[in-house]
């Protein structure tokens, strides 16, 4: 026979008893345990079988040496054992790390031991933990890590703003961009253009969006290349390059490889000096930079303007005053600007590069946070629900000796368990989703590079996963600490009065769902209207193709090469009619500008009329199908001549020419006299979204134009595309296209193909993931919150089983029993869809820059809505009244009496 | 599960004094004669029990007392004090009455 006194007074040291005490209690119990051991060995135990069965009399999930203090210490004369006091200290650290692990084990088994609870709860979280972890990292990458250039908190972008659309950051000339560098206010200033360059290695050419720059660009920013330097303000061994990492590695195979390498670029050899992180350039998608050669002639700089200008704010300024410097500029160079409005605009480099997105990520931060919410509040249901079923372990429990508190914190520790394990299942839920985000991009996010789940993400998400943990685990371990075994009675007698508190939760789910159904029911909504708004040319049989018009040697030949290039393609059989434009639809709509009109005198004050001008070659208008509604096309001679008709839409004609002829009327556009022929139906040329604008078709076909100055010749380019009207199966015809491409003369090259449908796709990438997400994040609310409901109804069913039980051996139909369960649960549905309702109509305004014909306030669609989520949250309540009813009664008051 | 619903019925403390109202018991005893009258379905480990029965003590519900036999180790004895006799007598009336409320209610008697 073991002798036991050993172990106890081990386990009792903690406890820091007086001696005589620990003596009294250790030999006690220590009694105890060889009965159990004899006893185990009577009943046919091995020796070591019975010892182990002794010792598990002193396990429990309250160590002995922690209830002993709260002994009984009253007579102390009847007791001697107890005279010399307790002499209990303060709870050591170790104690309390003692009895945390001991919370945590037992939390584990409890999660272990309801497996269907802990799935459920466990998926609820990680999908709510996932997803707001996965829009952190994309907040965080886009919208609040440090850009990476030294000091860029005091960096601006300076451009010039324009009274028609003050908010699009217009470029500057070089002459502007001298005078502000010469402000006291700035550090520094330097500027960057946009180019696209043809570079060749070895014997692959290729374009490239490159970056020219002004010489102190690399000082401004700070710019460290991986490898190599920067570009030299005033080179020395002929013109250099740098090159992003990611070109580098692409042009060169290992990006290392190429520093020191030369490249042709537009026929002239470069120096490769160095490699530029792509998370350090800037603009963040330049695949190349080199120095600005200004465009001057005879020393008199051309007044293009097409500078982004960027500065660095001296150490005492500061954006404001910084603008009240650039006013003052403007006023003093052309006050006749400065009276229009048009301004120079200062804005931080950080909010320049990701301003635009940031209503979009925030939208997006809101919509996810709900269902967080949402998936917080159904926890809390569930664990509610449990604990109720759980009531009667702990009043065992608190009988046996666990203190309130300890309840109450190993409530709390379950919920942070499941929090915690929520937050690593989440975090691995968000990088999957990051990865598929990162290579989709479907909001065309800048600094996607920069979206990382690093430390910041992983500490976002623990904070929300333990966060988490607390907020659906506080009303549970609440209800915890209270209790006891004759409450636990009563309870059952008295027929379920509370419950209160899951109710309310589900009111709450109910609520946040419907506020994310509606957002998520309008965008869905907008979306539909954008896809399918009719844009007035026929995009399903349309095919454009950008054209690449190599290094624009020369602009006959090149004009000439683009006209035969029309003339082949129109042969092609089932290419219907070829059209050159500098636009093709969808894109950036062509720009406005100013006409007069003939016969339209201007009273003072009046604004000038304004009107997109595209210019079009000869067979457009059938291209696209738009109706000729008066007047006459262009021939192919108005083309070849560039001749000076032009062709109006309606809705410039509606505008501008009411009263009187249209046809013959002359308008003034470019310091040019134009003579109206046409008017042809509307059409939205720009992006799909925009109503037809006025617009004028002006005749051309010469993408590239030369002029002679001072005894240079300087070449200009406009953007050239070609629409093809197709007939038949579409992806044949741009086979077909293809194959005629490939034997074109070099000067023309078709840059990229597509058929017109699929570019009206893709411009709608933004709106669609947008519609699609929120719906995704609306549905899986929904979803929960139907749980949520489902749970609260089943639960107050299975509490009130007695009470249904007694009163349908009172002689109640099933059917009132029923009716009665569906009007509580009505009384939940009501109060969420009238809360989600009015937190909707709050919210609207926020999401209506993102509706597309749709009021935020629709009525149709909260109508709808509003019902879909109460026929939901109706069957949820159904199923548990049915259920119910098919109990039978005697059964039923035999189970709850007991 | 019967040793639930006997749990349900009374709280650890009213099962103990229970079982001294009928002699005094050492701690072991009261460990074996629970598990034993519960069917096995309830059970104190001594972890938990000699806290309440130091707890019971201690509100002077119950009295221990060391005492040894012929030829055996000292044992503590658990016996009811008159206020611990006072406390189960309103305990187990409050279950009988709910025993009794329960009966009238479901006609079903006892269950």
């Amino acid at each position: 026979m073991p002798d036991y006194r050993p172990e106890v007074r081990a386990r009792l040291r903690e406890a820091q008893l007086a001696e005589t005490l620990a003596t009294e209690i250790v030999e006690e119990v220590a009694s105890h345990l060889r009965d159990v051991h004899r006893a185990a060995l009577a009943n046919g135990a091995s020796e070591a079988e019975a010892r182990l069965a002794a010792l598990a009399e002193l396990d429990s999930d309250r160590p002995l040496h922690r209830a002993l203090p709260r002994r009984p210490s009253r007579d102390a004369s009847a007791q001697p054992w107890k005279s010399g006091g307790f002499g209990i200290g303060f709870p050591s650290l170790l104690d309390h790390l003692g009895s945390l692990v001991q919370d945590v084990r037992y939390g584990f088994r409890g999660l272990r031991y309801r497996p269907l609870f802990t799935v459920a709860a466990l998926l609820t979280l990680t999908l709510g933990i996932g997803a707001n972890s996965a829009l952190f990292s994309i907040v965080y990458g886009v919208l609040l890590r440090p850009l990476p250039w030294a000091d860029a908190g005091q960096l601006v972008t300076i451009w010039r703003s324009i009274p028609e659309n003050p908010t699009a950051p217009g470029p500057l000339t070089d002459g502007e961009f001298e005078r502000l560098a010469e402000l006291e206010m700035l550090a520094g200033a330097a500027a960057y253009g946009e180019r696209q360059v043809r570079v060749v290695v070895g014997d692959v050419t290729s374009r490239l969006d490159a970056t020219p720059v002004t010489p102190g660009f690399g000082g401004l920013l700070g710019l460290r290349p991986e490898h190599g330097r920067w570009l030299a303000d005033t080179p020395e061994e002929g013109p250099e390059i740098v090159l992003s990492s990611d070109t580098a590695a692409r042009l060169f195979g290992l990006a290392e490889a190429a520093v020191g390498a030369v490249l042709e670029v537009e026929g002239e050899p470069h120096i490769v000096t160095g490699i530029l992180a792509t998370a350090d350039s800037l603009p963040p998608q330049s695949a190349a930079w080199l120095l600005r050669a200004p465009v001057s002639l005879e020393g008199a700089t051309m007044r293009f303007a097409s500078l982004h200008v960027l500065a660095r704010l001296a150490p005492s300024g500061d954006p404001e005053s910084l603008q009240v410097a650039l006013d003052a500029v403007v006023a003093a160079v052309s006050p006749e600007a400065h009276e229009n409005g048009t301004r120079y605009a200062v804005e931080s480099l950080q909010e320049n590069i990701v301003g635009q997105v940031r209503p979009v990520l925030v939208r997006f931060a809101l919509g996810v946070g709900l269902v967080l919410l949402i998936a917080c509040a159904n926890v809390a249901n569930l664990l509610l629900e449990q604990s109720t079923s759980r009531r009667g372990e702990r009043a065992v429990r608190r009988a046996l000796g666990a203190s309130r508190t300890r309840l109450v914190r190993q409530s709390l520790v379950e919920s942070l368990l499941l929090g915690g394990a929520g937050s690593i299942l989440g975090v691995a839920l968000a990088w999957g989703s990051i990865q598929v985000f990162i290579a989709v991009n479907p909001l065309t996010l800048p600094r996607i590079d920069e979206i990382h789940v690093d430390l910041p993400v992983l500490t976002f998400t623990l904070a929300i996963g333990l966060c988490t943990g607390l907020v659906f685990g506080v009303a549970p371990a609440i209800r915890a600490g209270r209790g006891s075994l004759h409450g636990v009675l009563g309870e059952s007698v008295a027929g379920a009065p509370s419950g209160w508190g899951g109710r309310a939760l589900a009111v709450l789910e109910l609520a946040m769902s419907l506020t994310l159904l509606i957002g998520a029911a309008l965008l869905v909504h907008s979306f539909a209207k954008m896809a399918f708004v009719d844009p007035g040319y026929d995009a399903d049989q349309l095919l454009s193709a950008r054209l690449d018009l190599g290094g624009m040697d020369d602009a006959a030949t090149t004009n000439q090469a683009v006209a035969e290039a029309i003339e082949r393609l129109e042969a092609i059989p089932g290419i219907e009619a070829v059209a050159f434009t500098e636009s093709a639809p969808p894109g950036a709509p062509p720009i406005d500008r100013e006409v007069m009109i003939e016969g339209q005198p201007l009273g003072a004050g009046d604004a000038r009329p304004r009107s997109r001008a595209i210019t079009v070659g000869a067979r457009y208008f059938d291209a696209l199908g738009l109706r000729l509604l008066e007047g006459v096309a262009f021939t192919a001679e108005d083309v070849a001549d560039e001749s000076r008709r032009v062709v109006v839409n309606e809705v410039f004609a509606r505008r501008y020419l009411d009263g009187g002829p249209r046809l013959g009327r002359r308008l003034l556009l470019g310091g040019r006299l134009w003579e109206i022929v046409g008017v042809v139906a509307g059409a939205r040329i720009g992006d799909i979204r925009d109503e037809p604008a006025p617009t004028l078709y002006q005749p051309g076909q010469r993408p590239v134009s030369s002029m002679t100055m001072g005894g240079r010749t300087v070449r200009f380019g406009i953007a050239s595309w070609l629409v093809m009207r197709a007939s038949g199966d579409m992806e044949r015809a741009a086979a077909q296209v293809r194959d005629v491409a490939r034997s074109l003369p070099p000067a023309v090259r078709i840059a990229r193909l597509d058929l017109v449908s699929d570019r009206v796709w893709d411009s709608l990438a933004a709106p669609r993931f947008l519609a699609a997400s929120f719906g995704a994040f609306a549905l899986s609310g929904a979803l929960l919150a139907a749980i949520g409901v489902y749970a609260v109804m089943a639960y107050s069913v299975s509490r009130r089983t007695y009470e249904l039980g007694v009163r349908m051996v009172l002689g109640a139909t099933r059917r009132r029993i029923v009716r009665g369960v569906m009007v509580e649960g009505a009384v939940t549905i009501v109060a969420g869809v009238v809360i989600g309702t009015a937190a909707a109509l709050a919210l609207s305004r926020s999401i209506s820059t993102f509706l597309y014909g749709v009021e935020g306030t629709d009525v149709l669609t909260y109508a709808l809505v509003a019902s879909f989520l109460a026929t939901v949250a109706a069957a949820a309540t159904y199923l548990p009244a049915r259920r119910a009813v098919s109990i039978d009664p005697v059964e039923a008051l035999r189970r709850s009496s007991r | 599960m019967s040793g639930i619903s006997d749990l349900k019925k009374g709280s650890a403390e009213t099962v103990i004094l229970a079982l001294l109202e009928e002699g005094p018991l050492h701690g072991y005893g009261i460990a074996k004669l629970v598990s034993e009258r519960s069917g096995g379905a309830l059970r104190f480990h001594a972890a938990s029990l000699y806290p309440v029965l130091y707890r019971l003590e201690k509100r002077g519900l119950l009295r221990g007392e060391w005492q040894a036999g012929k030829g055996e180790r000292r044992r503590r004895h658990y016996r009811l004090t008159p206020k611990g006799r006072r406390t189960l007598a309103s305990q187990r009336g409050q279950l009988e009455a709910f025993v009794e409320a329960l009966g009238r209610l479901t006609g079903i008697g006892n269950a």
